[in-house]
């Protein structure tokens, strides 16, 4: 096997794509396959085979609202929905002649037999397999055989030759090491292939419980290496981020510009002379943080690194430089390892060329919990709400200091908690980062696919929306009485219909910890991909909040007052 | 066989081989990090140091320390996440030492190497056994230190081989430094990608230097 013929690298890996969240859910449409017809009764003389009735389930395109509640009269602006009613084709029913039914009953009656004799033979295959299997030791490899974890640098995707030996061989015990699945399936396989050890421990940790499997699959439907594909509207990966920056440029020329090389967004009518400019930016995949927010009252400029990976410096800088009114740049950062480091960087280098800058890093998500030994909490939902009351300070022409004060209270007085319901599938990769069951969450997850802290089963929305509320309400600031901001985010693949029960649930906690929802915010707005999924995000407002998040903004995905 | 002193050419050779081993080890990478981190630091570094080979085909090479420096330079923009920076530290860092010097012998080769290590770990404040890219260049740099009776490929082959051990050493840790802390005690029992895509490059320098 020849090593991977790899993607040529992006002539700029840095570029954002954000998208505002109306334009993503248009487009989901839900389709059902057509029932097939079943014949049941074929009458003695004249055989009519019944009616195909083919029918296309209605299509449902959802345009998401930007709702933003102004309390404590106005209420919520609500969804529009468009509803194309059903397409119902019905082909006219076929009337054979009895000749023909009588062969085609036949037919079934020989392919009914020839099922049953499948099934007999499956079913012994099955008990063969399994008590072949038992009989074997069947631990995990682990302790006893200690996989080489050298990689391979022949075989570049190992994954492509696990599941070749798992094609082509017999079954291998669960737990099987690369190394001895390698031996066992070709004996003059001289060297470890460490990766492919990797791949097939972390598929089968420790062996299946016993229980038949599946016809006709039997021996092998246990250990065979799925490769989930990717679905996606995608030309080359390398070029998603560039693609979408351009398509953006194309879609709000009147709110923002759009440079490449390094790639970041400014707004439209930047540098504002003697403006404190706010920046942010981060990884893409999170649209439509960050450029979506590009525009009056909010970003000055967004640096969008390749999906999930932060910008690096040089981008940060000259973004900062772009914007820079000469009043100084306040830098959004949430708090990853990566964007710390690489906005540190570029901090450093923009007092080198004499411009202030000011750093606000958000770290707001409850779910990490022992920030001594971690990186420290996460930045998610509430980065949104320091981006819009930072954005309006500076409008205001509040100083560098001011802003960023005011950034850093935000920060302090915001808790959030997300869960996934699926994975996402990073489109280099081009699998999902973690497997869930069809019946399992991931809680506390971040929005960059990785795993979060723990493994729970689906339950009602109700009990999901305690299990992320509990944690924030627990953690400091919130005390009865407070006003708040509930924000209700999706992670990029939960429809506004289900947000809003969260939302109404989140709402009923709130209130019964004595804490008033004076602002809200519901929808997609800092997303992981597609990944299914919510966060909530509490922020406890003061006067001066309020005051800031109710300014007018216009961007591609908030926007209000204008 | 090997030699004493590493010029600009075996530099450069050291580099291309490290991009050409990165490349191929880009999914093994990607799929190290997808158990502990975010699925891209084989992206990343195949992307940066395809880039890198990029930039290295048009540049002299009288002076080790330019070299390093456009490596550094080139990491650093292109690479991205949690080891963009560091990597481009490292070089950076490196360069500095080995700036005007047409050759680079041993004694240079562990002051690069230490004080790039140094650049890590102020830059991204991880300790030994916080289960990242540390852990692999910090034996190997000891191990390099203690070959002081071998030949320049073998002491580099040692150091190499420590990295690999110490990568290795990675598995039960707990991560406490960069995105796996987030899983706590779920992190152990996997391999750091930083510290294993950190022992390909040495094992690269181990190898340009036998040549
Ligand atoms: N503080 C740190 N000090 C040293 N090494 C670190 C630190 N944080 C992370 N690393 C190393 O970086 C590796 C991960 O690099 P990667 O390219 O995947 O970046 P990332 O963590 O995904 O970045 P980002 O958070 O921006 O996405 C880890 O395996 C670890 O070895
Ligand atoms: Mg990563």
């Amino acid at each position: 096997m020849l090593p991977d013929t790899k993607e040529p690298p992006a002539e700029n890996p840095a570029g954002g794509s954000p998208v505002p969240p109306a334009t993503l859910n248009a487009a989901s449409m839900v389709s059902m396959p057509a029932v097939p017809p079943i014949v049941t009764t074929v009458p003695p003389i004249v055989a009519t085979i019944p009616p195909i009735v083919t029918t296309i389930p209605p299509i449902v395109a959802t345009v998401p609202p930007i709702v933003t509640t102004i309390p404590p009269i106005v209420a919520t602006v609500p969804p529009i929905v468009t509803t194309i009613p059903p397409i119902v084709a019905t082909i006219p029913p076929i009337v054979a002649p009895a000749v023909r039914a009588q062969r085609f009953l036949r037919l079934v009656e020989g392919f009914f037999f020839l099922g049953i004799g499948q099934c007999a033979f499956g079913f012994a295959q099955v008990l063969v397999n399994e008590l072949r299997l038992r009989s074997r030791d069947v631990r995990p490899s682990l302790g006893r055989h200690r996989p080489h974890r050298e990689p391979c640098t022949k075989h570049g995707n190992d994954e492509e030759r696990a599941n070749e030996i798992l094609e082509h061989e017999p079954p291998f015990l669960p737990g099987t090491c690369g190394r001895q699945a390698e031996r066992q399936a070709s004996p003059r396989a001289g060297r470890s292939h460490g990766s492919l050890a990797v791949s097939i421990l972390r598929r089968h940790p420790r062996p299946p419980p016993f229980r038949l499997l599946p016809f006709p699959l039997a021996g092998r439907a246990s250990l065979s290496v799925s490769s989930a594909s990717m679905k996606k509207l995608l030309n080359a990966p390398s070029d998603l981020v560039k693609e979408a920056l351009a398509g953006m440029a194309l879609a709000h020329p009147d709110l923002l510009r759009v440079q490449f090389d390094p790639a970041f967004l400014v707004r439209a009518d930047a540098p504002v002379r003697g403006k404190v400019s706010v920046l942010s930016g981060g990884g893409s995949g999170h649209e439509p943080l960050h450029g979506g927010f590009v525009g009056r009252g909010m970003l000055d400029a967004a640096c969008p690194g390749a999906v999930f990976t932060s910008p690096t410096p040089d981008q940060i800088l000259e973004a900062t430089r772009a914007v820079d009114g000469g009043a100084g740049v306040v830098h959004v950062v949430k708090n990853y390892t990566g964007d710390v480091m690489n906005f540190e960087m570029a901090g450093e280098l923009a007092r080198d060329i004499g411009i202030a800058t000011e750093t606000v890093l958000v770290n707001d998500d409850v779910a990490v919990e022992n920030s001594l030994y971690t990186a420290g909490r996460r930045g998610v939902g509430t980065t949104v709400l320091v981006e819009k009351i930072c954005g309006a300070a500076a409008e205001a022409g509040r100083a560098l200091a001011d802003v960023a004060a005011l950034g850093r209270r935000v920060n302090e007085h915001g808790r959030s908690m997300g869960l996934a319901l699926t994975p996402c599938t990073v489109p280099h990769a081009g699998k999902p980062s973690f497997e869930l069951g069809p019946d399992e969450i991931e809680v506390g997850i971040g929005i960059h696919g990785e795993p979060g802290r723990r493994r729970a089963k689906l339950e009602p929305a109700d009990r999901l929306t305690e299990m992320l509320m509990e944690p924030i309400l627990d953690d400091l600031p919130f005390r009865a009485g407070k006003d708040v901001l509930l924000f209700v985010n999706g992670l990029g693949g939960t429809p506004l219909l289900e947000l809003y029960v969260v939302f109404r649930k989140a709402h009923e906690l709130a209130a019964a910890r004595g804490l008033r929802v004076v602002r809200s915010l519901v929808g997609p707005y800092i997303t992981s991909l597609e990944m299914a999924g919510v966060s909530i995000t509490l922020l406890q407002v003061d006067d001066e909040m309020v005051r800031y998040w109710d300014a007018p903004v216009h961007t591609a995905a908030l926007r209000w007052g204008v | 066989m090997g030699r004493e002193v590493l010029n600009g050419d075996a530099v450069v050779h050291w580099i291309e081989r490290a991009a050409e081993v990165i490349g191929e080890n880009e999914k093994y990478l990607t799929e190290l990090d997808a158990a502990i981190g975010d699925s891209d630091h084989g992206a990343n570094m195949a992307r940066g140091f395809a880039a890198v080979r990029g930039k290295l085909a048009g540049q002299t090479r009288d002076d080790v320390g330019a070299i390093l420096k456009t490596v550094g330079m080139t990491l650093l923009s292109t690479v991205g996440g949690a080891s963009g920076p560091l990597y481009g530290t490292l070089f950076l860092e490196a360069a500095k030492v080995a700036a005007g010097k047409t050759e680079i012998d041993r004694a240079t080769i562990q002051q690069s190497l230490s004080a790039g290590l140094a650049g890590i770990q102020k830059r991204g404040k991880a300790e030994p056994l916080d289960k990242t890219m540390v852990d692999a260049l910090g034996p190997a740099i000891q191990a390099f230190e203690g070959a002081a009776g071998l030949s320049l490929a073998e002491a580099l082959a040692r150091a190499a081989e420590a990295a690999r051990q110490g990568a290795e050493a990675t598995i039960p840790l707990v991560a406490r430094k960069g995105r796996a802390s987030y899983l706590g005690e779920r992190s152990a029992g996997h391999q750091d990608p930083g510290a294993t895509s950190m022992w390909l490059l040495l094992r690269s320098l181990a190898e340009a230097a036998a040549e």
